[in-house]
């Protein structure tokens, strides 16, 4: 029975299409009430004073809590410098430093209009390059050398006091490279990038609901990334031993990257415990795109040395991630982002320096892509800058740049599964390349861009999963894997058929639980096909082993003489010598008869080690747990005169390893690229000189509407399968890469249009003017 | 002080009582306890929570429950059921049009009231009819599909 690898109707569409499908804002509980958050106006202050009197004594009103109920730990990924609840400080607009739980919303809504707060207002620091001076104006954590630390900076004489993350890459001879490239008649190119302000915006807001239970068990229902993760972070801020918390995942409407933690769903508990009732907990919009975690900015200044046949031969950057308050989901940002460099390339040298620093605005978080959608608008616009000043074509010379299987790339891992050559010539057909853009009549332009993308999967990392056999020789997959809209429980149920032989319906999944499902990382960085479809892969084995060793008495055979297949177990060579996978289960306790071992649970632990870089080289042996690949192109239309980006044309070409679920892959293709559209072309949080973000709504910020994308007959999604060594059946994670090579596909195309280049996200209509306006100014193109 | 509203939501009638400045979409929601009814916005853009007023689309959220008063409401779990979908449901599983489905009540209800009143929609049609709809996974391009592939069937 082959299942995977046919596109298997997704295993919720069901209760998603009939509107069944429970998610977090829809869990009600008897005596529930409702929290709210009060949340600081400045961007930096000190808390002088709380007064939450006047809120305790309202109507309806049944729990008040700050920093002062909580215990006095912060919180964090890999740096530690966030309370719950702000202390003594607060270091964004928005910042939660009360919070209540009433009847209604609407009372604990206006019980948080009177909590009174005394606050000293503080000069706050926005400019990224001012906060990572060694004297900046303002430093925002005055204790961060006290803060507890998991992971280390690259070393430098004096640390500059907002910087939270530092590392290097040094590998080969850099200055020779420019050398080389200056004597030889080759070519130096430098440049400045920069990308916006970008929010998930899920379509669910950030909510979670959360019960006390009288031994002292906390449970909470949360639609996010990783219950583990989310238990871990509750017990840590609670201070609870983690076996005393739960934490249960419904439905999730969408995460891509922001619901990695549950802050919010730690405040709910701590004022359900105060309150002793159920409380839930749902952002408003407002809340969830301006005091949530987005894809803070990158600054990238890139230097490349090229020879004069358009052979890179070194690169240089300096990034900063343009950090928020705290230091967030994003804390490995800088190092992460760094993989992209040499991506797919050939690069004998390259140095690296990349930072992230905190300001007084939101904090950086996950966003699909992970550092590598960031990346790439500086590196794949760089190779389309080479490209022209080489006189060669952009297909060609990323072509003769490209790494070979097995090469060691700039940061020693040695490529594997490289299927970029493959991904850019199939996507380039597809756009056919080599016909350029038809004229249009002006103020209207057309052009193609094209663009090649790295997403790797990191590591050390690991997910368990549990396989149970019922009677009925169906089976049931428990799993701490969340399917987040991408279709994981569709693709380990396909898994667990095609491993049994058995009908997709014969499959059950048990969804995240932490009192039920085993440990699983986080469905993140296109790990879950990968990690969880490997764990899934081996539960199946121990579970048939057992099976296999059930059945070899009544078979009087050896286990390892018998196959499982389609509910039968039957003897190698003879067919006939079989017995039903329900014949096990006869147990017959009240007839006297000693019950079988009918309890069969596979269990299986699949985990990628890796070796730390150096965080002063960025070298080692292996950063992570698989590179995947990917290229994208763009035809646009531009309009001269109002700046407006039409995407005409849009291909995406993958390499999945395996196309575990074909319409799947399609689906990651064409949502992946809505997403990377919005963020080329139009989303951008706004803020104002006190910090405060000025369109937190989904009328102002803005995603991708079906207008913005092409006709179906103009999409095009290309599945490319170059087998990995360790993926189940040879398979990669599709979530991610999908949206890394978009936008400088689409900054390409805008060059191949009109000529301008556009060097800071998002490409925007009043950019695209200015940058025409200026090169008919100067009667040449702008940059390059 | 709550109001007595009575709805008929699905062919079946309820008598409720609400806070006159709940919504058309707490009323469904928190009143009746109809969940697919989705909220993501709260000012109209989104369209998760679309429902049919007497054959018309209404953004529940951008409507007072108390002005929907003696109406008929379809939800989406009264487009079809898990046994019998409604073939538009069955589409959109086929074509791939349901991601994490959050938005998928609320498209599913505009593409019924597309068919409803054309049901021969060009895809200009249907992305006029989706303007209205957000999907943050982007299954617009499925879900034109899904549409395309019963237009012309008797819905």
């Amino acid at each position: 029975m082959n299942v995977v690898g046919t596109s298997a109707k997704r295993i919720d569409g069901i209760e998603k299409v009939t509107g069944t499908a429970q998610f977090t804002t829809d869990i009600v509980l008897p005596r529930m009430i409702h929290a709210k958050l009060k949340r600081s106006p400045y961007a930096h202050a000190k808390i002088l004073r709380i007064d939450t009197s006047k809120a305790e004594q309202m109507a309806g009103v049944r729990a008040v809590i700050t920093a002062a109920d909580l215990p006095d730990v912060r919180l964090g990924i890999l740096t530690l410098d966030e309370h719950l609840l702000a202390h003594d400080k607060t270091r964004l607009v928005g910042e939660p430093v009360a919070a209540v739980a009433a009847d209604t919303p609407e009372v604990a809504r206006a019980a948080c209009e009177q909590i009174e707060v005394e606050y000293e207002e503080l000069p706050p620091l926005f400019d990224p390059e001012e906060a990572i001076r060694l004297d900046p104006p303002v430093v925002l954590h005055e204790a961060y050398e006290e803060y507890e630390k998991l992971l280390e900076l690259a070393e430098m004489d004096k640390r500059p006091p907002n910087l939270w993350q530092a590392y290097r890459i040094r590998h080969g001879d850099i200055d020779a490279a420019f050398k080389k490239a200056e004597d030889e008649g080759g070519h130096i190119i430098e440049n400045r990038y920069a990308t916006g302000y970008v929010h998930t915006a899920c379509m669910e807001p950030h909510g979670a609901v959360a019960q006390w239970s009288s031994d002292g068990t906390l449970t909470l229902w949360a639609g996010g990334q990783s219950p583990y993760i989310a238990r871990d972070g509750l017990a840590k801020a609670l201070d609870l031993s983690p076996s005393k918390v739960r934490v249960i995942v419904p439905f999730v409407g969408g995460a891509f990257g922001g619901k990695l933690t549950v802050k919010e769903g730690a405040i709910a508990a701590a004022l359900a415990r105060k309150a002793r009732r159920p409380v839930k907990i749902i952002l408003t919009r407002a809340e969830d795109l301006s005091a949530t975690a987005a894809r803070t900015p990158f600054i990238f200044d890139i230097k490349d040395a090229v020879t004069r046949d358009g052979l890179l031969i070194g690169r240089k950057v300096t990034s900063i991630l343009w950090g928020g308050g705290y230091s967030g989901e994003g804390i490995l940002k800088p190092i992460f982002s760094t993989h992209l460099y040499p991506g797919s390339y050939r690069l004998a040298a390259l140095w690296v320096d990349s930072y992230g620093v905190y300001t007084n605005r939101v904090s950086g978080g996950a966003l699909r892509g992970y550092g590598c959608a960031e990346s790439a608008w500086a590196v794949e616009t760089q190779m389309d800058i080479i490209a022209r000043k080489c006189d060669l074509d952009a297909v060609e010379l990323r072509i003769n740049n490209l790494l070979t299987e097995g090469e060691r790339t700039a940061i020693t891992m040695p490529a594997h599964a490289f299927s970029a050559h493959e991904c850019l010539t199939k996507c380039a057909d597809a756009i056919e390349w080599e016909t350029p853009s038809e004229s249009l009549e002006h103020p209207w332009y057309r052009g193609k861009g094209i663009a090649l993308g790295n997403k790797y999967s990191f590591a050390p990392t690991a997910s368990s999963t549990e396989l149970k056999v019922h009677e009925d020789a169906s089976c049931e997959l428990r799993t701490s894997a969340v399917d987040l809209g991408q279709g994981a429980y569709t693709i380990l149920t396909q898994i667990v058929a095609d491993e049994f032989g058995i009908e997709i319906e014969k499959v059950k999944l048990v969804t995240p639980d932490t009192a039920i499902t085993p440990f699983d990382h986080v469905a993140g960085s296109s790990r879950q096909t990968f990690h969880t479809g490997n764990a899934t892969r081996m539960a199946c084995d121990d579970a048939k082993r057992q099976i296999r060793e059930l059945a070899a008495p009544k078979l009087e055979a050896d286990p390892d003489d018998l196959t499982v297949s389609g509910g039968r177990i039957s003897v190698k060579g003879s067919p006939e010598r079989a017995i039903e996978v329900e014949d096990l289960f006869v147990v017959e306790m009240l007839a006297g008869k000693r019950p079988a071992d009918v309890e069969v649970i596979g269990k299986a632990t699949w985990e990628v080690t890796a070796s730390p870089h150096d965080p002063n080289t960025g070298q080692g042996e292996q950063p992570m747990a698989y590179m995947g690949h990917g290229a994208q192109a763009a035809e646009v239309e531009v309009n001269v005169e109002t700046g407006q980006v039409r995407i005409r044309k849009f291909v995406s070409a993958i390499d999945v390893g395996k196309a575990m679920n074909p319409q799947g892959v399609e689906m990651q293709n064409y949502g992946g690229g809505c997403m990377g559209i919005g963020i080329a072309l139009h989303e951008d949080m706004c803020f104002d000189a006190s910090g405060e973000m000025t369109n937190a709504s989904l009328m102002d910020y803005k995603i991708p509407s079906i207008a913005e994308m092409p006709l179906k007959e103009y999409m095009e999604s290309i599945i490319v399968e170059v087998p990995h060594q360790h993926g189940p059946y040879g398979a990669k994670g599709a979530g991610e890469i999908v949206v890394v090579p978009t936008s400088p596909a689409i900054g390409n195309a805008i060059y191949d249009a009109i000529g301008v280049r556009i060097w800071d996200q998002p490409l925007t209509p009043e950019k695209v003017v200015k940058a025409w306006k200026e090169k008919k100014a100067s009667g040449n193109g702008s940059g390059s | 002080m709550k109001y007595p509203l009575s709805l008929t939501v699905n062919d079946e009638n309820y008598d409720i009582l609400v806070e006159p400045y709940h919504t058309l979409m707490e009323a469904i929601r928190d009143g009746i306890g109809l969940t697919g009814t989705k909220c993501a916005c709260e000012d109209g853009r989104c369209g998760t929570c679309t429902v049919m007023i007497e054959g018309r689309l209404v953004k529940s959220c951008l409507m007072l429950g108390l002005q929907a008063n003696g109406k008929s409401v379809l939800t989406i779990e009264g487009m079809g059921s898990p046994d019998e979908l409604h073939p538009l449901q069955a589409a959109f599983l086929e074509h791939g049009a349901v991601q994490c489905g959050y938005c998928t009540p609320g498209m599913l209800l505009t593409a019924k009231q597309l068919l409803d009143e054309n049901p021969n929609p060009t895809e200009e049609d249907i992305r006029s009819a989706f303007v209205g709809n957000l999907c943050r996974c982007g299954v617009y391009t499925h879900a034109t599909e899904a549409v395309l592939s019963i237009a012309g069937e008797e819905a």
